[in-house]
């Protein structure tokens, strides 16, 4: 028998429902880990993302193609280091639900623009050289069982694809990570329709202070033609595809907020009552000459021990959860999201909030009864 | 012999609203170190204030109160605390004990306010069980003991910490006549060979008469006393 005892004796008091409120709070911190991970998984790709690299697309709404002669103009506008073609077509690998991405470029002016892509020099040389050549991000060739010689033959909506395996690169942007780069002149020839167009022009900056202006300069370059473009840094561009899906960090605050309100509620209403059922036992502690502080103490260690351990095996739940809730957003590059420190800390963080702010008021009511009106019923 | 309970002029008001209610007005009373001593008194006379008030329960309006030469009525609520875990153990009309521990846990539960060891404890808890003959129940919950089992359990655990005063509330007013006389027995025997000294709240006359004194208590005043058969 100890402290500690006399805490599990009151949790086992009504074993159903200390279960069931622990239950509520695990649910209410798989929704909390899963949002505050979903979050910072957001924040930590925003603050990934290079400005140094400008993305043109197509100012017209729905994502119309833009002229390939574009990357050879862009290329010649002051600042820019760099710009590659960019056309994006999804290859079936032997089972319609095996989808590859495989991104039609410049290899060579890619790796210039993402110097952070880490591929043999001379597997890219050879991949650049040959135009049914296919470099392969290093997760998918491990999916796939894919290395380097190995032939591919993809299904696309408008015809196959033949591409040779002749390298093996590693990304270090997790929407690359499933995704095979080819020559885009290979991709251009075997598409039926759109030809000599590209899906957008990725360009690197000499200076990264200067990267608004050459985006306004690439812009006004193509104002009064036919296809007028839109360019704009790579973060900028994954905040607006975020923001499509609503401002991400009020929906996950406001839903935050509703959880804990009724998280603290809930906690506070069922330790309430179980306080409220032992005040004649905390009265005969208080009697047998327990200190206010060992109740109080008493008191919020129960709090904690239900907030905390559930609280723990919510976010547990949440963090095995965040992969597959991710998948479900595959465009903005969550793959890898994860529960980050950050916010299981924050998870924690919380939890002892909701147990101090619940228990705080129970503990000093249940240390400051009167004894012996307690007793006397 | 030594006095162990003193209260001169004590006096106890509660308020209601607006209202003062005196509860108790300017008791004296004594009670020997060892000796058994009941309060009776018809409801609402202040014998259980009265009690409380020597169990360092509640504190006099004014008046002082003196258990074994120290005063308890100038002690703050922290000093009264830790001077009930030391020198009062209480015995309850409804036992009042842990329903989710076991009776040895329940005997031990005062104990976990001493520097004792776990192992001391449960030794010193055992031996309490032993000494009201309840050892072989020691893993029997409450709810798994008749009412004379649990008010012995009760008893163990008001003795456990080797109190100089028992302080009884009706401890026999939720038994029957058997178990009360078993429970008013082993009392009056803690009282004797213990050297106890018990102060005992009872409606009962059978129970007062255990007691080797007996003081009436009526409207806040201590009325008469009378000699008992445990004289």
């Amino acid at each position: 028998m100890s402290y500690a005892g006399l805490v599990w004796a009151a949790l086992r008091r009504r074993p159903t429902r200390t279960v069931l409120t622990a239950l509520s709070v695990a649910a209410a911190f798989v929704v909390l880990g899963a949002l505050l991970g979903f979050n910072a998984g957001v924040s930590a790709l925003l603050d990934s993302q290079q400005a140094t690299v400008l993305r043109v697309v197509s100012r017209v709404a729905g994502g119309a193609p833009l002229p390939v002669a574009y990357t050879q103009r862009i290329q010649t506008v002051r600042g820019v280091a760099s710009a590659a073609s960019a056309v994006l077509v999804f290859g079936r690998y032997q089972r319609p639900r095996n989808v590859i991405p495989v991104l039609g470029t410049d290899m060579k002016a890619l790796f210039t623009i993402y110097p952070r892509f880490a591929v043999p020099a001379a597997q890219l040389a050879a991949a650049a050289s040959m135009p049914t050549a296919a470099l392969v991000a290093r997760e998918l060739a491990q999916q796939q069982h894919w290395k380097v010689g190995d032939r591919i033959a993809l299904r696309t909506a408008t015809g196959d694809l033949e591409l040779d395996v002749a390298g093996i690169y590693i990304p270090d942007d997790p929407e690359l990570a499933t995704w095979i780069i080819a020559n885009y002149d290979y991709i251009n020839a075997s598409r039926p329709r759109d030809k000599d167009t590209v899906m957008g022009i990725l360009a690197s900056v000499d200076d990264i202070a200067r990267a608004p202006e050459i985006s306004q300069a690439i812009d006004s370059l193509f104002e009064n033609s036919l296809y007028p473009t839109l360019t704009e840094t790579e973060r900028q561009y994954r905040v607006s595809q975020i923001n499509r899906i609503g401002d991400i960090g009020l929906v996950v605050n406001a839903i935050v907020a509703a959880v804990l309100f009724t998280l603290l509620f809930l906690t506070a209403n069922s330790l309430a009552q179980s306080v409220r059922e032992r005040m004649g036992e905390l009265a005969v502690l208080k009697a047998l000459g327990f200190p206010n502080a060992a109740l109080q103490a008493m008191v919020l260690t129960e709090a904690l021990a239900v907030c905390a351990t559930a609280g723990i095996a919510g976010l547990g739940i949440a963090a095995l959860l965040l992969p597959a809730l991710t998948s479900n957003f595959p465009t903005l590059g969550l793959r890898s999201l994860h529960l980050m420190h950050g916010a299981f800390l924050e998870c924690i963080g919380l939890s002892l909030i909701v147990a101090l702010a619940s228990g705080v008021p129970l503990a000093r009511k249940a240390s400051h009864a009167d004894v012996a009106k307690t007793l006397s019923g | 012999m030594l006095v162990m309970v003193s209260l001169q002029n004590v006096t106890k008001s509660y308020r209601r609203g607006h209202d003062s209610l005196t509860v108790l007005q300017s008791v004296s009373l004594q009670a020997r170190e060892g000796e058994f001593l009941a309060l009776m008194g018809p409801s609402g006379s202040g014998k259980t204030t009265l009690l409380n008030l020597i169990g360092g329960l509640s504190r006099p309006d004014s008046g002082e109160i003196l258990i074994a030469d120290e005063r308890i009525d100038r002690l703050s609520e922290q000093q009264l605390t830790r001077w009930r875990a030391r020198h009062v153990g209480f015995v309850f009309q409804f036992y009042n004990l842990l329903p989710v521990l076991t009776a040895e846990q329940n005997v031990e539960v005062p104990l976990l306010l001493t520097q004792l060891s776990r192992k001391d404890r449960r030794r010193r808890a055992s031996a309490s069980l032993e000494l009201v003959g309840l050892a072989d129940r020691a893993g029997h919950k409450p709810a798994e003991l008749s009412g004379g089992q649990q008010q012995r359990v009760a008893i163990a655990r008001a003795m456990v910490s080797d109190p100089t005063l028992l302080v009884c509330d009706e401890p026999t007013g939720d038994l029957d006549r058997k178990t009360a006389d078993e429970i008013l027995v082993l009392l009056q025997t803690l009282c004797r060979e213990r050297r106890k000294t018990i102060v005992l709240v009872t409606h009962d006359p059978r129970a007062a008469a255990v007691a080797e004194r007996t003081l009436h208590v009526d409207k806040g005043s201590i009325e008469r006393s009378a000699a008992g058969r445990g004289t």
